[in-house]
């Protein structure tokens, strides 16, 4: 496909000669919202982590915005990591100066909209956020920035509903507002689906479904009962 | 300011706690401590300077101090899950270890500068209590002070980049091998008590001071190789 966002090929990765991934394929086009799901310790973080250069494939072929991933990326796509943390010594403002800092598409004045929509204290420091509030400002950091490609891992999970609900809006308004590739990986269908416009599934270190979500909701009526009759 | 300075100013972030009352408390403490210590020496002082050489070179030994930041600024990233925020920084890997490494720098030369001036000032302050100015001069306390800031200086680059290397390479390999620690015992051992008797012993007894050629030129040499190395890992190595 030729305005592919990701490519991958043939892809495989082993952790101490256990197999996580195995000749994995798909393309997600670009200005889609791309769901990656699956079980706990399915693979699905290693592919983002893939995506964004943070873990190389032992076998196949990764293209990434065109390129093979590396750092040169980092300037058009952001990444947010299940496990991610925000430094501890941190305030919000500091934050939104560490955005301004270091990423050269970060928008200042997003930011501290933002900032208001989820009502984030400014002088709230890192060590002194609840996970709610952690998880709002890592998101505000990575949509703040104009970038073409946005990897979320998990981005929902442990997050009490009102943050979820929030997060939810501004994707929805970021896919609207301009060409934005989103890869999310999640095992919590209920609150993609109405987001997705393809998906895979991952199970065993293959995917064993990946299509459009229109046309798998026409064959199995939605999307959690297609997950039920993957996984069950 | 450029990218570089802003990742070392970033790399440099105090806690707000660290201009703390507790700080201030420590300072005196480890003040109190090293008068205590040194005035003991001084009481015991019947060979001239020669002891205080001594004193100097055990204080050398602070250029460990770098091996410890090496490794718990590399280890802090990825304890409190900050490593993805700091490797999808849109900068070279070269750059980030660049940065961080001058940070540790840095934050040596901040606890070599600390150190330092309390211990000149406790043996200042000891031989003053003790009334022994009679037998030493000013000059006499800080006698050789610049090449020993060299060496030590010189050893905590190197041990500060093998830090470094140490913790990216556990990264990829989880389980510590003995090998990264046999050249961990080549290191200090060069580094250490030899060369500097050869170097110090010398002018304790008020001959000319031989300046160790072998630090001189080994220590940029080898750092700049573990260097190398370092970007290799960070770039090829690091799974998250």
């Amino acid at each position: 496909m030729m305005n592919a966002a990701i490519r991958f090929h043939g892809v495989g990765k082993s952790f101490k000669k256990k197999s996580v991934l195995d000749n994995i394929s798909f393309t997600v086009p670009r200005g889609e919202v791309y769901g990656i799901l699956g079980e706990n310790g399915a693979g699905k973080s290693t592919m983002l982590k893939m995506m964004a250069n943070l873990c190389l494939p032992d076998q196949g072929e990764i293209e990434v915005l065109g390129q093979k991933p590396s750092w040169e990326l980092y300037q058009k796509i952001a990444y947010l990591s299940d496990r991610a943390k925000w430094y501890s010594d941190y305030t919000v403002g500091e934050a939104l100066q560490y955005g301004k800092s270091f990423y050269p598409d970060f928008q200042m004045e997003r930011a501290e909209e933002l900032v208001e929509f989820f009502k984030l204290d400014r002088k709230l420091l890192g060590k002194e956020m609840s996970k709610g509030q952690e998880a709002r400002l890592q998101f505000l950091l990575c949509f703040s920035r104009d970038v073409e490609l946005m990897l979320l891992d998990e981005p929902f999970s442990g997050i009490d509903l009102i943050t979820r609900e929030k997060m939810i809006e501004l994707i929805i308004e970021s896919i609207s507002e301009r060409e934005l590739t989103l890869v999310i990986t999640t095992h919590e269908i209920d609150e993609v689906e109405g987001l997705l416009n393809r998906v895979s599934f991952v199970k065993d270190t293959k995917i064993v479904v990946e299509g459009e979500v229109e046309e798998l909701r026409l064959k199995s009526g939605s999307l959690k009962d297609l997950y039920r009759g993957v996984y069950a | 300011m450029s990218t570089f300075f802003k990742l070392v100013r970033h790399e440099m972030k105090f806690p707000a706690s660290s201009t703390s009352f507790i700080k201030k408390l420590m300072s005196l403490i480890t003040f109190v401590v090293f008068l205590g210590l040194t005035i003991g020496i001084v009481l015991g002082l019947e060979n001239g300077m020669g002891n205080f050489q001594y004193f100097n070179q055990t204080f050398n030994g602070i250029m460990f101090v770098a091996f410890g930041m090496g490794m718990g600024f590399i280890n802090k990233e990825f304890q409190k899950n900050t490593a993805s925020w700091w490797l999808t920084l849109p900068y070279s890997r070269e750059l980030l270890y660049r940065a961080k490494f001058l940070s540790i720098m840095i934050y040596y030369l901040y606890v070599y500068l600390y150190s330092y001036l309390i211990i000149k000032a406790s043996i200042i302050t000891a031989i003053t209590y003790t009334g022994k100015w009679s037998q030493f001069s000013l000059s006499d306390v800080f006698h050789n002070d610049l090449i020993f800031f060299l060496t030590s200086f010189l050893g905590a680059m190197l041990l500060g980049t093998y830090a470094i290397c140490i913790m990216l390479f556990t990264k990829k390999f989880k389980a510590v091998s003995i090998i990264l620690w046999i050249p961990f015992g080549l290191i200090a051992g060069f580094m250490m008590p030899n060369f500097l008797m050869e170097m110090v012993m010398p002018a304790a007894n008020g001959e000319s001071i031989s300046i160790p050629i072998h630090l001189l030129i080994g220590s940029p040499i080898l750092t700049t190789l573990l260097y190398i190395f370092g970007v290799h890992l960070l770039k090829k190595h690091t799974n998250l």
